[in-house]
């Protein structure tokens, strides 16, 4: 009767992304399982922003606020035994850890508070904190590739944001997330600073090998699979590959080149440390799947083919409607 | 499965501050049905003592009016009474003026007496006797007066005398 009830009654589902201090927020209005309004919106201060919940969360009877979790005080790790956690130098009384499946993903719990404290101040309630691991792992469950016994690098590309694991069947082999850009006026969600570009299992691993060797220790590992199959279970997907095939993608591309050569960077650091770290077994990937907000350079996806050996798997996806997706099916 | 590093709160309908104003207007309502209820067997309850004090007020005020009539019979009665009284007291009082009225030597055999009417028989040694002694006395108080003789053997009087009253005037008066 209340479920019936409910549903004939506006829920607003609000999900908010920072970038480069400019709010993102999608929101959807919906009402007897019906979308009402879709809304996306930017907002370059906080003022603005608040206003703009305040009246969504006025014209509907409910509303759940997502935030995305862009802090670096975050990552993934195959499990919280008292060793692993010893093992990354984690303190368990610093972070909130969330199981996913096999493998759980961690915040810095002051960082989660500061974010919810940063719009309960302004009686707004937030209802969930996910994490780019989380998004991307919602993302390739679908996939149904934990059958697989393949291992495969998933990368998660959200404007600035990288998040990349590697899994293979259901096992978290590794995992990190970078902030590719660093801005003097950055404002963080969770309320601090960005003083380092990358986090999680790769925060704790001290690079002490200089880039040009790893690089060709990569080279050489990729020489060797070269032949290797792609996943089919991925390629018979119904998501939409990105295709660029036409001459005004070509000029777009030459745009985004220098952005999308942070994510080549960024996947070339996060192997050197899978390849070179005694932490993780080091097993060679064997397919990539990206996750994009926007079109990657085809330049860029060349030079990671080329690099890497392995054509990626990309696919187009919105960020914020995933994340009211995921808002929407926890509840 | 959860993905939130928050675990959501969870959102009535209605809330807390409505469920609290329900409460109490609902628990309002409750007390002022109660006394709704209350003053509705209480006035129901005045009302029947009031028909039943009315019932009482109809009898009384019968009973007032029986009474009444029972007074004024009763003093009816009274001076029925009264009057009788007064009457009796009167004819005692005219019965001894009259036994007073007779001298020694006459004597009385009859006396008949009504409010108008005096009657007497008896026997006197003379005639003058009893006109000088009694007759003079009863036409001073009788308009009419007869008196008839008859003598007997030993030479005595038999009388007759019949007084009467013309007016209304009671002869106890």
């Amino acid at each position: 009767m209340i479920l019936s009830i409910r549903q004939y009654l506006t829920t607003a589902y609000i999900a908010l992304a920072l970038n480069d201090s400019v709010y993102f927020v999608h929101t959807r209005i919906i009402r007897n399982n019906k979308i009402i309004k879709n809304t996306t919106k930017e907002f370059d201060n906080l003022t603005k922003l608040l206003k703009y919940i305040n009246e969504v969360t006025k014209v509907s009877y409910f509303y759940y606020f997502g935030i995305f979790f862009e802090s670096v005080g975050q990552g993934a790790i195959s499990d919280i035994n008292p060793e692993t956690l010893e093992k990354f130098h984690i303190n368990k009384n610093d972070i909130i850890p969330l199981k996913l499946d096999t493998f759980y993903i961690y915040a810095n719990n002051q960082e989660v508070n500061k974010a919810v404290a940063l719009f309960e101040e302004q009686n707004i309630d937030v209802d969930f904190i996910l994490s780019p691991f989380a998004i991307l792992y919602k993302q390739i469950k679908p996939l149904n590739v934990f059958n697989s016994k393949k291992i495969v690098f998933y990368i998660l590309k959200y404007t600035n944001y990288i998040t990349l694991m590697i899994i293979k069947e259901k096992k978290l082999l590794y995992a990190t997330f970078f902030y590719t850009r660093k801005q003097n006026d950055i404002t963080s969600l969770g309320g601090s600073e960005n003083d380092y570009i990358k986090s999680g299992v790769e925060d704790i691993v001290e690079q002490k090998e200089d880039d040009e060797d790893l690089f060709k220790e990569s080279d050489m590992v990729f020489e060797n699979i070269e032949n290797m199959d792609n996943l089919e279970n991925i390629e018979n997907l119904s998501l939409d590959n990105i295709e660029e095939d036409d001459a005004e993608t070509e000029k777009e591309d030459l745009k985004t080149f220098v952005v999308d050569m942070d994510l080549f960077d960024c996947i070339k650091t996060a192997l050197n440390d899978y390849y070179s770290s005694d932490m993780y077994d080091s097993d060679f990937i064997e397919d990539i799947v990206l996750f994009s907000d926007k079109r990657i350079s085809r330049s860029v996806v060349s030079l990671i083919e080329n690099d890497l050996l392995i054509k990626p798997h990309i696919y187009d996806i919105n960020i914020l409607e995933q994340m009211i997706n995921i808002m929407k099916e926890s509840l | 499965m959860n993905y939130s590093f928050l675990v959501v709160k969870p959102k009535p309908i209605i809330s807390l501050i409505s469920v609290l104003w329900l409460v109490f207007i609902g628990f309002c309502s409750v007390v002022v049905f109660c006394v709704a209820i209350y003053f509705y067997f209480a006035t129901s309850s005045l009302q029947n003592n009031i028909d039943s004090l009315k019932e009482d007020l109809k009898t009384i005020q019968s009973n007032i009016l029986k009474t009444k009539n029972d007074i004024i019979t009763l003093e009816e009665k009274k001076a029925i009474y009264d009057n009788i009284n007064s009457s009796n007291t009167l004819s005692y009082k005219s019965m001894k003026n009259l036994f007073d009225l007779v001298p020694d030597s006459i004597v009385l055999s009859e006396v008949y007496m009504d409010s108008k009417n005096l009657n007497l028989k008896g026997m006197t040694p003379t005639k003058e006797v009893f006109n000088t002694l009694l007759q003079t006395p009863l036409k001073s108080i009788f308009t009419i007066t007869t008196t008839s003789f008859y003598q007997l053997e030993n030479g005595y009087f038999n009388f007759t005398s019949i007084n009467a009253l013309e007016s209304n005037e009671g002869f106890n008066e």
